[in-house]
């Protein structure tokens, strides 16, 4: 109950009001269901309820060859979906020892930014619609339209891509790929601004996020939070830094970091990470081999050795890990994953208690929760 | 003063927001809404784009490239192929009977396309596909063949099927028998429910 | 016939001595012209709403980039009337635990409140429905009727979104309502009057933001927010603030009983710009400057009733622009920035037209 607001006052015996957030309900964000306990506006207590769409994906996984999987992966965390292909894909090339071939790598690192970015925009106008601004949605919509483009033009597909496959990406890019990208990065760095001034300069946003939902590192780490919801406390961990996978150890970029770990903190980090990933999309863009394979040979039913295998990316909610065993056999023997939203979404009772329920909206929407990664 | 600085900066960022808003709302030119059923025709969709399977046919001969033998049925995830093969007496070579697509549970990922060796299957970017119920989604893809018109009511049926069970309906069979009379195979989808 | 249109008074009076003439009593006589007004209210309220919803939409759309409905009807202009259409077709749904019959008065009430306040408005020179010497504060105190209607609606629907919905709302008005009122109050002095078409005909020689020094415009600053407060509109939408209590006090409501609602919440959105066009910017008196004889005659050129729809559409636009960029307040920061704000300026404000009045402190006088 750290997290109390001074001029807030409970009565001890005040009759327990408890109301029923979701499972269908603007704000949670596909089918999240909380028990909020109430004094008044006051939230006492909040209890999760998940698995609306739990769909058993790691069950799933055992019964799917490798290649089979990947449209799974994508369906996790569908906005992070290259991040999450690509966990599996590196779980398998670690397996099965496949090279990637080093154009594939710099591809695999530009979807990825671009569908944080994607994400990031995303939760921005989701953001601003869950404290009551309509527009923000529309402009984030807007913009993400564009990576979505790029992602129809070269994957086929504009949400699921399932396009990194086991030994680089399933083709090579579309051939304006590198041109479409390059527009998109200049036309979206003014975007950001624009952002700024619609929402961050807005002294009813700052009102309303300083100091609000304030989760403190050591919290966040006992929860095993992580990505941009972490790093708002000032923890300074991101996969891709420290434990680099791809290609990422010759990109340089900063890790987005807040100290105050408010919904402000997280606010502003999210916002430096598509900066940052712009920063990291125009650098592979210079550093990418014009030519050359994208796709290792690899069989088509491919043999998970006997082992253990563990990869992690960073995916826009945080780190998805995905840890692999094989028993010698094409069909893996057990696959685990390991959501950034489910983690997330555990430090939220801690981080609602004592806030209004306005503010429930708001921390929630700063966790930036996405359900079916949540259930699996 | 503090409260007189910290307002006059809420005004402005107020006030800077609202101008943002007016800009757009002044410049109609601006807009990005597309009208679609309307623009239907100049609609352009990247030559990726994948909404749908289809079977590829040879300009030349007429037939459907497919040999009916099975690799995308077994490639495809979550079991939206089901294929009926017989050999055609004339090139002495399998064909699809029935190439029955089930959409409704077709993940688009293509890697059905991918496992096909033989040039028979595409993705096509067609995507009006909505029906009015799930069983409209299943389709025929080898449509055009004589003997594979739009019976489909054996099919759509088989979530778990018995592999050594033959689903030929007497129906279909004589009509098979006036068109090829060559002996036929089932290739149903590999069982995957849990041991 | 041409001059009736500037002179709205005299078609009014015409009107009154050839009805009194045809029934041959006063009384009757003004029987005839309140149905007839009530009629022509009427009409006016859903054709209002409907435009209303209609430029909100485009308003809204233009805004973020969209174009609003285009669909039914050229540029979508019919789309409000198919939704009306489909809402008085809609089953009007009762919750089944619900207080049945506070739970259909609610709307009624809002609706019923909003409605009276139109026949104060002074539309034209001589037109309005009701000519009342305290027209002004009448205004005020009925429009806190809908008020009541809210939290009505709120508490009988058992539900305890709608509940939360209706307390706040409860709240935010009542508070709300104090600086609209003393800020309307501060301009009243400088006019000693409360009776609508005085109000106006007081503003012959400038309008009131700028003739009252300095009082005007805080008045009308603060008129502004705690009327869009008033009208539950964003940044102050929390009794509806769907993302947090999906609806809030209307979550329960469907068909008639929600587009009442909704009728009302237009209404309000009219009425509150017609009281600060009335008040502040000299209602359907035209553009003058002093001296400047040639521009006046041109600006006169317009009819009255144009100058009215024209300065409460701008005024409209403000608040529906304030909607499509602001985000909400919480509920606790709005009773702040109330009480310890906007009342104690509004009291300020109210003190200083004291003096100015007393002063004499008028400009273009
Ligand atoms: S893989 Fe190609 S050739 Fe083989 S059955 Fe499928 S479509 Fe026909
Ligand atoms: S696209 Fe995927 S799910 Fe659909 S039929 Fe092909 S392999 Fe199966």
């Amino acid at each position: 109950m750290s997290n109390i607001p001074a001029d807030t006052s409970i009565e001890p015996d005040f009759e327990d009001y408890y109301v029923n957030m979701g499972p269908q309900h603007p704000s949670t964000h596909g089918v999240l269901r909380l028990i909020v306990k109430l004094a008044g506006e006051t939230v006492l207590g909040v209890t999760p309820h998940i698995g609306f769409v739990h769909r058993g994906i790691e069950k799933m996984a055992e019964a799917l060859t490798a290649q089979q999987f990947f449209p799974l992966t994508s369906r996790l965390d569908y906005l992070s979906a290259h991040m999450n292909n690509w966990a599996w894909a590196m779980a398998i090339e670690k397996a099965a020892g496949i090279e990637v071939p080093e154009r594939a790598e710099y591809i695999r690192i530009i979807m990825s930014e671009l569908s944080r970015i994607s994400s990031h925009q995303l939760w921005w106008g989701v953001f601003g619609m869950d404290l009551g601004a309509f527009t923000p949605f529309l402009y984030g919509f807007r913009d993400r339209e564009r990576v979505n483009d790029i992602f129809e033009k070269t994957c086929g597909v504009r949400l699921t891509m399932n396009y990194i496959c086991a030994g680089g990406v399933r083709e090579d890019v579309d051939r304006d790929f590198e041109k479409d990208v390059r527009e998109f990065t200049d036309y979206f760095e003014p975007m950001i601004d624009e952002y700024d001034r619609l929402l961050s300069g807005n002294i009813i946003i700052q009102e309303r996020t300083k100091g609000v939902g304030v989760l403190d590192p050591e919290t966040a780490k006992q929860y095993g939070c992580t990505g941009p919801t972490l790093r708002a406390g000032g923890v300074d961990y991101d996969v891709r830094k420290n434990r680099p996978y791809g290609l990422y150890p010759r990109m340089d970029f900063k890790t987005a970091v807040a100290t105050e770990g408010d919904s402000w903190a997280r606010y502003v980090v999210r916002l430096e990470e598509m900066r940052q990933s712009l920063k990291i999309i125009r650098q592979a863009l210079d550093q990418i081999p014009a030519e050359g394979p994208v796709r290792a040979k690899t069989p088509m039913n491919i043999k998970i050795p006997d082992g253990h295998y563990l990869s992690r990316v960073e995916a826009a909610r945080g780190e998805f890990a995905l840890y692999l065993v094989g028993n010698g056999k094409i069909l893996p023997q057990r696959v685990k994953l390991r959501s950034p939203g489910f983690s997330n979404l555990s430090a939220l009772p801690e981080t609602v208690k004592g806030w209004r329920i306005a503010d429930l909206v708001t921390i929630m929407s700063t966790f930036d929760l996405v359900m079916p990664d949540i259930d699996r | 003063m503090n409260i007189f600085v910290k307002t006059l900066r809420g005004l402005k960022g107020l006030l800077s927001g609202m101008g943002l808003t007016f800009g757009y709302f002044a410049r109609p030119s601006k807009v990005i809404t597309q009208q679609y059923p309307e623009n239907r025709n100049t609609l352009k969709l990247p030559e990726r784009s994948q909404a749908r399977i289809d079977l590829i046919k040879n300009a030349e001969t007429g037939r459907y490239n497919c040999i009916a033998c099975g690799l995308c049925v077994k490639a495809c995830p979550n079991n939206s192929i089901e294929l009926t093969k017989f050999k055609d007496p004339e090139t002495k070579k399998f064909r699809p009977e029935k190439f029955v697509y089930h959409f409704e549970r077709c993940l688009v990922c293509g890697l059905c396309v991918e496992a096909c060796k033989f040039d028979a299957l595409r993705m096509t970017s067609e995507f009006e596909t909505a029906a009015w119920s799930p069983d409209d989604l299943v389709e025929i893809l080898n449509k055009d063949d004589p003997w594979a018109h739009d019976d489909k009511s054996d099919i759509g049926q088989q979530t778990a099927p018995d592999k050594n069970e033959q689903t030929a309906s007497p129906a279909r069979d004589t009509d098979r028998q006036e068109h090829t009379g060559a002996e036929e195979k089932t290739i149903q989808p590999k069982d995957r429910s849990p041991k | 016939m041409e001059s009736y249109i500037y002179r709205t008074d005299k078609l009014i009076l015409d009107l009154t001595e050839w009805l009194t003439e045809a029934t041959g009593s006063a009384f009757a006589a003004e029987v005839v012209k309140m149905s007839i007004a009530a009629a022509v209210l009427s009409a006016f309220v859903g054709l209002l709403a409907m435009i209303l919803i209609y430029i909100e939409r485009k308003v809204a759309g233009h805004m973020q980039q969209r174009v609003g409905p285009m669909r039914v009807g050229p540029h979508g202009i019919l789309q409000t009337v198919a939704d009306s259409i489909k809402l008085v077709a809609k089953e009007g749904l009762t919750p089944k635990n619900a207080d049945a019959f506070i739970f259909n008065l609610a709307p009624l009430l809002v609706f019923a409140s909003s409605f009276a306040c139109l026949s104060f408005i002074p539309f034209s020179p001589g037109m309005t429905i009701v000519s009342f010497n305290v027209g002004l504060l009448f205004i005020l105190g009925i429009a806190s009727v809908g008020v009541l209607g809210i939290l009505a609606g709120g508490w009988a629907s058992n539900n305890k979104w709608s509940v939360l919905g209706a307390m706040r709302s409860g709240a935010q008005i009542i508070s709300y309502e104090l600086s609209a009122t003393l800020a309307l109050l501060a301009i009243v002095p400088f006019f000693g009057t409360l009776d609508f078409q005085e109000i106006v005909l007081s503003q012959q020689k400038g309008w009131w933001i700028w003739r009252a020094p300095g009082v005007g415009l805080l008045g009308f600053l603060i008129y502004t927010i705690a009327s869009t407060a008033e009208c539950n509109r964003t940044p102050f939408d929390i009794a509806e603030g769907e993302s947090e209590l999906t609806g809030g006090f209307h979550t329960e409501y469907s068909a008639m009983k929600f587009a009442m609602f909704f009728l009302a919440e237009f209404i309000n959105i009219f009425i509150v710009s017609a009281i600060s066009a009335t008040v502040f910017f000299g209602g359907w008196m035209p553009f003058h400057i002093e001296g400047l004889d040639t521009l006046n005659r041109v600006f006169d050129l317009l009819p009255p009733i144009v100058w009215f729809f024209g300065k409460v559409a701008c005024l409209v636009f403000v608040v529906m622009w304030f909607r499509w960029t602001f985000p909400r307040l919480r509920v606790d920061q709005l009773m702040h920035f109330e009480w310890k704000y906007l009342m104690p300026l509004s009291l300020i404000n109210l003190a200083l037209a004291a003096i100015a009045v007393s002063a004499g402190l008028y400009f273009f006088n």
